[in-house]
């Protein structure tokens, strides 16, 4: 990994993340939640606490659907 | 006689305070309205055409600086961080083949740029490109750079499979991003609420 990050060429190279893609989901989910709570919040000062918030919601709501998509596949697929 | 006199002089005295404080009170309200109404009423297309120039400065425009500074820094990391993770060639540009080169075909046996050739249909078959643009000249660079860095003697190719969908996503998703936030400062700028201000 070490050896990848330092043979990576900004702009020109993709980032060496094919093992550890489904991270990048998180940076995704935070700004959607900050620029939708820029939008949504009458304070600026409410920005930062309400857009944590949101964004717990939609990583845990996203677990939730990997774990009933994981669980859809077990009882039919494998179980079955 | 003198009581009369004595009382016209007070009465005098009290409308010229009275006025004085009117004449400023006046003077307040109008510098505040003028304050206001210079950031408000700011032609909605000119805060739409700002918004798409550089994300979050409508906002700026309507005089909500903190929330444009959020807003714009948010997309443009977005954006980035979408370059930085596929690379430049996540701009897929229509018209442009995988070598950076202009795609041609054939019209009355003539060649012809397929973008011009069929306009539609070519970013039809690169619809992402509709919410990358939504970034602004941010992304005409990052066009140019994805074209020059597709062509040449050392042509860059682009990522593949998961992590160009990714990069892909990031710019769309940013560019889709700024459309909201465009959306936002235009409708603000058309509909001034009476606590303005408190976003700034």
């Amino acid at each position: 990994m070490t050896a990848l990050l330092a043979s990576y060429t900004p702009l020109l190279q993709p980032l060496p993340l094919w093992d550890y893609w489904v991270w990048l989901i998180i940076p995704l989910c935070v700004a959607v939640s900050v620029v939708y709570k820029t939008i949504k919040c009458q304070h600026v000062h409410q920005i930062p606490r309400e857009a944590a918030g949101i964004t717990l919601w939609i990583i845990t709501a996203m677990i939730g659907v990997a774990a009933g998509v994981w669980l859809t596949y077990m009882v039919f697929v494998q179980w079955t | 006689m003198k009581t009369q006199g004595l009382t016209l002089l007070a009465r005098r005295i009290r409308d010229d305070r009275t006025s004085h404080l009117c004449d400023r009170v006046a003077r307040i309200q109008y510098r505040r309205f003028m304050s206001q109404s210079s950031v408000r009423h700011l032609p909605t297309p000119l805060i739409a055409l700002a918004g798409w120039l550089v994300p979050g400065f409508g906002y700026a425009l309507i005089g909500e600086r903190k929330r444009a500074i959020i807003a714009g820094t948010t997309i443009l990391l977005t954006f980035l961080l979408g370059l930085l993770i596929g690379g430049i060639r996540v701009i897929d540009v229509p018209g442009y083949g995988p070598d950076g080169a202009k795609k041609m075909v054939t019209v009355n046996k003539a060649p012809m740029w397929k973008l011009r050739a069929d306009v539609v249909g070519e970013i039809m078959y690169k619809p992402w490109y509709i919410a990358q643009s939504m970034n602004g000249p941010v992304n005409l660079l990052a066009t140019w750079g994805s074209i020059i860095a597709g062509s040449g003697e050392h042509p860059v190719k682009a990522s593949t499979a998961r992590i160009f969908d990714i990069g892909t996503l990031y710019t769309a998703v940013a560019g889709m991003l700024n459309l909201l936030v465009i959306i936002d400062a235009t409708y603000r700028a058309a509909h001034p609420r009476r606590d303005v201000g408190a976003g700034a």
